[in-house]
């Protein structure tokens, strides 16, 4: 047997293994990565959307409290303003 | 006779996986029993006998598990644990550019000792060699020599044409003999 037979054949004889309770290490080391907090990006942009769906609907609800109203005017602060006003303000300056 | 014994390998392996997608840590662990030999044998032949291939090795069964939803069955699972294990190999030997400092001169070495009678010992000669030849050859020739995978399977998991994996591996044959005779003469 030459010598590059007798290499492959102790090649397919190569036999390895690891230390006991190697299973039950990493068993460990994942429910230690869940446990530590690796942060989920799905929970993190559930709870971005949910707080922005918050703060809308408190706007929505402080501006009916104080305008009467939720029309497009009452959103964008024009509700009370009337379109001569600056016209007045300027030919009475 | 246990039931699963009558089913195929592959059938029960993705059971085993979607009992853990469903939480179940003990599935997951026999599946990690079930392979661990396998990815030792990457490991250990890639980064030596080290503690750094254990480590890897875990890496590989924790990477799985993150990720294993995606796991659509479509590979073997032994091949799909394989080829995670040889990138996180090929990386870490990047990281540390371990090719140019061979596991002869490595002081993590776990079974392979300095005495002239594990020396002359032709498994260690082995060991040491692959651990002494370049990254890309070694994949080639632990794929294919010590996994026993095809050209064509070890092309996959390397994606690397076929016509590489076959230069690799004969340049590999060569070096690993090259190393054998100087390592035999020391």
């Amino acid at each position: 047997m030459n010598k590059l037979d007798a290499i492959t054949e102790e090649l397919s004889k190569y036999n390895a293994t690891f230390n006991d309770g190697f299973s039950s290490h990493v068993i460990e080391k994942i429910q230690d990565r869940k446990s530590n907090g690796s942060v989920d990006i799905m929970k993190i942009t559930q709870w971005v959307t949910l707080s922005g769906i918050a703060s809308v609907s408190l706007l929505l609800l402080m501006i009916y409290f104080t305008e009467g109203s939720l029309n497009m005017d009452a959103v964008v602060g024009l509700i009370n303003y009337s379109p001569d006003e600056p016209l007045l303000t300027s030919l009475t300056l | 006779m246990r039931v699963e014994k009558l089913r195929p390998d592959n059938d029960y392996d993705l059971e085993l996986i979607q009992k853990s997608i469903d939480g179940d840590m003990d599935s997951f662990k026999q599946i990690v029993e079930k392979y661990q030999n396998k990815v030792a044998r990457v490991t250990t032949s890639m980064l030596g006998r080290s503690y750094e291939a254990e480590d890897v090795g875990q890496e590989v069964f924790i990477r799985f598990h993150n990720s294993i939803s995606k796991f659509k069955g479509d590979s073997n699972l032994g091949t799909y644990l394989v080829r995670i294990a040889i990138n996180l190999c090929l990386n870490s030997i990047k990281k540390e550019n371990k090719f140019k400092t061979s596991s002869l001169s490595n002081g993590n070495d776990l079974s392979l000792g300095g005495d002239e009678e594990t020396k002359n010992d032709i498994a260690s000669l082995i060991n040491h060699a692959l651990c002494s030849l370049k990254p890309e050859f070694r994949s080639v020739v632990v794929l294919r020599n010590i996994e026993g995978y095809t050209t064509k399977e070890t092309a996959a998991i390397l994606e690397i044409p076929q016509g590489t994996v076959l230069s690799r591996l004969s340049r590999g044959h060569d070096k690993l003999r090259e190393i054998i005779i100087k390592l035999e003469q020391i």
